[in-house]
């Protein structure tokens, strides 16, 4: 009884018009904020943040109800309803299907390069894998499919997953260092290009590097007690350094004879801690010992000026700057936010930091997305900040991080969830036609080979608009990609969709039924309006 | 904007010089973009985008076109064309002014490029300098004559030679020096050479482009309503409409011919297919049911398109360029867009009548009856709509599942005609409620008609765009923008307890 009065309550109400326009009006604002959340941020956000997220699914949930009801409303049968039922069961229909094609559908892609086969399909899910040294196994995690930085606090194995950050880039942070190397942070630039970079010495700022190539400048980074050397005006143009007292010489302050090969190369000997040091200076920084082997342990290293005087070489100390004009050999100071002119195409340098007791890492930062002609061109970085042993590690989804124990390693990385399908494909042949006269594509075409195993291999021609079927799969062709010895890659997208049939049944039905309830059903149209005087 | 007047010298120097740019070049077949297309178009296009108020007395563009390629084998140092610089920063940043042309710009090139590289934030001024620079460089290519392919038979293989070459060669030296009688006979040859090889479309494209139908249409168009508010005679705007369906068929079967595709590929094809679309619908309709309204309302929205195709060819582009390979599917791209844009055609004409009823409810009288009636007839169009537009989004689907295995993927576009959908069926479903009495009703049509414009241009106008650019077409976020500001003042200003109903 009560029951029955409580569902006859849910159909007046939930199964009315009003309803129907209420819930229609909610569903269209929610797709409207979409479009714009799409246009800004990308498609996959806009799916984390709207389309995929259970808000609209309790809409669509709420809206499958109204409909529902209000089919049940117009029970039993009657003939003036028949457009009407159709319609609505076709509505239904599709929305059920759709549902199945979300939850048990398949949807990912599968990257082709010329020669290697291949049997896996990329899915979107997201997933921290770890590796250790001392087993076999591996560990997954799947990572929410969120739009904004998730607070994780799983911990395991002593690594505790703090944040996941699904849209960042990265940002330079300087970390305080119980070393004492120098790291700086400098931007180069004219009227026609700025470039920022961050060098460095040290060895815990394994982000960064200590030599820099922009076009054809090479740019070197030395330890600051260096650059009195490369001050000094000297006829061999050499400096010697020692890592250990960390300091500098050149030959003529010593009085150090240079000498000379039959073939003349030239060689010196040092005096150093009670033996001989021997230098190729015009080959090599490090010594060698008597049987020409380069002796990279030995704290003494050579250094020879006239290697770097026939093509632009900027060196740098931090708050000095060293290059080589005009036969001369410049060597100037600069400050914290200052600039200095540089002979080549007006470049000028501005020191932006320069520090001893710190030194720089990259850290991803969250932001929001930024698309730009349908392609992510910021953010377009995953990353999971985590921490071991009282340290932080990033780990994105281009670097892994290896975490250190006692006596092994363990390797965390972040990767795409993947699906290990039971045949394989390999790509023979990519063909790409052009509309004559330019480099736009006209189309593109996958030649591949099939291997199942019962069935052994088949030759398969995909193209758009003709798909591959196998196996309950269906495999597009999506896009394609230049390989480093210049041929082709495709991308295939692999799709299984269960909801299919009834998606397909539903919108036919949903037509029909349109057509039906609107254009039969003449008696209603009489009703639709208030009738005139 | 200032009208630019034609830099010009000494045009008989040019008549009297041996001269192969003849009346008939605009035939001549050139590649360009991925087309071969005929040389007035080429032309049209190019003068279109560098300097549309641009000509030489007694010669076609063409034939303008064709002395700009040659000017230095020719020796015309004195053809100059003026630049359209419109943004006055930009005029300050160049030290430009009205006489300014194309020639002196070109070795300015780098200063440009250096100041888009220094902009960092989007703004009029960086747009306004990479629309120079896209200017200068299509000046550049059109005065080196890299721009301008001619075929060259070989084995009964056509090849592409840009002019600047084939004037070096002993065929083009001898071009260089033919009459304009000899080189009328050249181009006939070469066009007949290549007809054979290629097919004919380019011949019936240079015909097309000369007839100018889009025009002839709005002449016709304007004359039927000049006739109706004069005369108010029925039966010559009928004939009138019948002429211009004419014209537009023809129009729609030429441009057909030419692309080989649907005439639904582009903004400027959607607009044209939809209003005509509409009249012949709308005149069909009108024939059975015995209303004139329709054919009325029928041809008023196809004078808006044609409007728009005439007016709007900053946002609407008529270029036939070839198709990116996902649509190259006659079957799918049919039957989908047709659908939406019938459905459109059929919520445009709701949303006219819709604007008639309040218009003439506020400032005229109109009865009860005589509202029923066009609200019925708003309630047919907008039922044609919501099924041609369901119909059309499941297509779109089917043909997404079809070409790349999703049915639905809440791309914009498709996004959106799923708006205006919803829209549509709220207002059904509400007019059955007490929500939405007869009064509102045309008011809530005609305000609903701003989706459907919104998935049609804003799409592509606002929301393709993005955050950070100010999108490929400015004009047509200003056009939408209006077009939204008219519709809501329309709506304040008949905002007044109804004269009928109550």
């Amino acid at each position: 009884m009560e029951f029955a009065r409580l569902y006859h309550k849910a159909e007046n109400s939930l199964g009315s018009l009003k309803f129907a326009v209420i819930i229609i009006m909610v569903f269209t604002i929610f797709m409207i904020a979409g479009t714009f959340a799409e246009s800004y941020y990308g498609t996959e956000f806009a799916n984390r943040l709207i389309y995929k997220k259970w808000p609209f699914m309790v809409i669509q949930l709420v809206m499958f109800i109204s409909i529902l009801m209000a089919t049940f409303k117009r029970f039993p049968l009657r003939k003036p309803f028949y457009g009407f039922y159709s319609l609505h069961l076709g509505l239904l229909l599709t929305f059920s299907g759709s549902f199945i094609t979300y939850y048990s559908g398949i949807d990912g892609n599968v990257t082709l390069l010329p020669g290697i086969p291949s049997r896996s399909i990329e899915l979107p899910k997201d997933q921290i894998k770890l590796n250790f040294s001392s087993e076999q196994k591996s560990f997954v995690m799947d990572l929410p499919d969120v739009a904004t930085t998730k607070k994780l606090n799983i911990e395991y194995k002593g690594i505790k997953f703090r944040n996941f950050l699904p849209y960042s880039e990265n940002v330079t942070a300087w970390i305080p260092s119980k070393q004492n190397f120098l790291s700086a942070n400098y931007t180069l630039s004219n009227a026609m290009v700025a470039q920022n970079f961050t060098l460095t010495n040290s060895p815990e700022a394994k982000d960064f590097q200590s030599t820099l190539s922009l076009g054809p400048l090479s740019i070197h980074f030395l330890p600051d007690v260096l650059q009195p050397c490369f001050a000094k005006e000297t006829k061999s143009k050499l400096i010697i350094w020692n890592a250990n007292t960390q300091n500098c010489f050149t030959p003529e302050d010593y009085k150090i004879e240079i000498k000379e090969t039959s073939k003349g190369n030239r060689f010196l000997v040092i005096p150093h801690n009670g033996a001989l040091v021997s230098f190729f200076p015009d080959f090599s920084p490090w010594p060698v010992n008597e049987n020409f082997e380069i002796q990279r342990e030995n704290p003494l290293k050579i250094f020879s000026k006239k290697i770097f005087e026939s093509s632009p070489h900027l060196f740098l100390f931090g708050h000095g700057v060293s290059y080589f004009e005009d036969d001369n050999w410049v060597s100037e100071k600069i400050k914290v936010d200052e600039s200095l002119s540089l002979p080549w195409m007006g470049f000028e340098i501005t020191l932006h930091r320069a520090e001893k007791t710190f030194y720089p890492i990259l850290r991803p930062n969250p932001i929001l997305p930024i698309q730009k002609n349908s392609e992510i061109i910021k953010g377009n970085q995953r990353a999971v900040e985590l921490e071991y042993k009282g340290d932080t590690y990033y780990v994105t989804d281009s670097k892994p991080v290896i975490l250190g124990t006692d006596n092994d390693w363990i390797k965390v990385s972040l990767q795409k969830q993947k699906l290990e399908l039971p045949f394989e494909f390999l790509l023979t042949n990519f063909k790409m036609d052009t509309d004559p006269g330019t480099n736009n594509p006209a189309s593109y075409e996958s030649f591949v080979q099939l291997f199942s195993g019962n069935e052994g291999s088949k030759n398969h021609h995909i193209f758009m608009n003709n798909p591959l079927k196998h196996a309950g799969f269906t495999f597009y062709q999506a896009s394609y990609f230049k390989t480093e010895n210049s041929g082709y890659g495709s991308v295939l997208s692999a799709n299984y969709d269960p909801g299919r049939p009834i998606k397909y049944l539903g919108s036919l039905i949903l037509i029909l039924g349109t057509m039906w309830h609107y254009l039969i059903r003449r008696k209603k149209k009489a009703a639709f309006f208030s009738k005139g005087s | 904007m200032k009208i630019l007047v034609l830099i010009f010298c000494l045009f008989s120097s040019v008549s009297a010089y041996a001269n192969p740019c003849a009346p008939n070049i605009g035939k001549l077949p050139v590649l360009e973009k991925g087309r071969i297309k005929p040389l007035n178009v080429l032309s049209e296009e190019t003068f279109q985008f560098l300097n549309r108020k641009f000509s030489i007395k007694d010669k076609t563009l063409s034939q303008t076109y064709c002395l700009f390629a040659l000017k230095n084998t020719l020796g015309e140092t004195n053809l100059k064309l003026r630049a359209v610089i419109e943004n006055q920063k930009v005029r300050a940043f160049l030290n430009a002014n009205e006489d300014t042309h194309y020639e002196e710009l070109g070795p300015r090139l780098k200063d440009i490029n250096r100041e888009i590289m220094l902009q960092k934030d989007e703004s009029a001024y960086k747009r306004s300098l990479e629309e120079l620079r896209k200017k200068i460089t299509v000046y550049t290519k059109m005065v080196t004559g890299a721009a301008w392919t001619i075929a060259r038979v070989k084995d009964q293989k056509v090849s592409w030679v840009p002019i600047a070459d084939f004037v070096l060669s002993p065929d083009g030296r001898s071009f260089i020096e033919m009459s304009n009688k000899e080189a009328i006979n050249f181009i006939n040859t070469n066009v007949k050479m290549i007809q054979e090889i290629e097919g004919n479309q380019f011949r019936v494209e240079h015909i097309f482009r000369n007839l100018r139908l889009h025009k002839w249409s709005l002449y016709i168009n304007l004359l039927a309503f000049a006739i109706l508010f004069v005369t108010k005679r029925f039966p010559i705007v009928l004939g009138l409409s019948f002429l211009s369906v004419l014209a537009q068929t023809l129009l729609i079967i030429l441009r057909v011919y030419v692309s080989g595709r649907a005439p639904i590929t582009n903004m400027y094809e959607t607009v044209m297919f939809s209003g005509y679309g509409a009249l012949v619908i709308s005149l069909i309709v009108g024939h059975f049911t015995k209303e004139k309204l329709y054919v009325y309302v029928g041809l008023f929205y196809n004078l808006l398109t044609l409007m728009m195709m005439n007016f709007a060819t900053g946002m609407l582009s008529d270029t036939i360029s070839p198709l990116v390979p996902v649509l190259r599917d006659n079957f799918w791209l049919s039957t989908h867009v047709t659908t939406i844009i019938m459905s459109y055609g059929a919520l445009a004409l709701s949303w006219i009548l819709a604007n008639y009823l309040i218009i003439k409810t506020r400032f005229s009288t109109v009865d009860k009856a005589k509202a029923k009636y066009v609200n019925t007839l708003i309630y047919n169009c907008l039922k044609f709509g919501v099924i041609l537009l369901a119909a059309g989004i499941i297509l779109g689907g089917v043909w997404a599942d079809y070409s790349w295995g999703r049915f639905w993927g809440w791309d914009p576009k498709e996004t959106w005609s799923l708006i205006v959908l919803c829209i549509y069926m709220a207002i059904l479903h509400g007019k059955g409620t007490s929500w939405i009495t007869d009064n509102i009703f045309s008011h809530l049509v005609s305000l609903a008609f701003l989706s459907v414009m919104m998935a049609w241009f804003g799409v592509n106008y606002i929301l393709a765009s993005g955050l950070h650019s100010y999108g490929f077409s400015q004009g047509g976020a200003v056009f939408l923008g209006s077009f939204f500001a008219i519709q809501i003042l329309i709506l304040v200003l008949t905002y007044k307890k109804d004269a009928y109903i109550r």
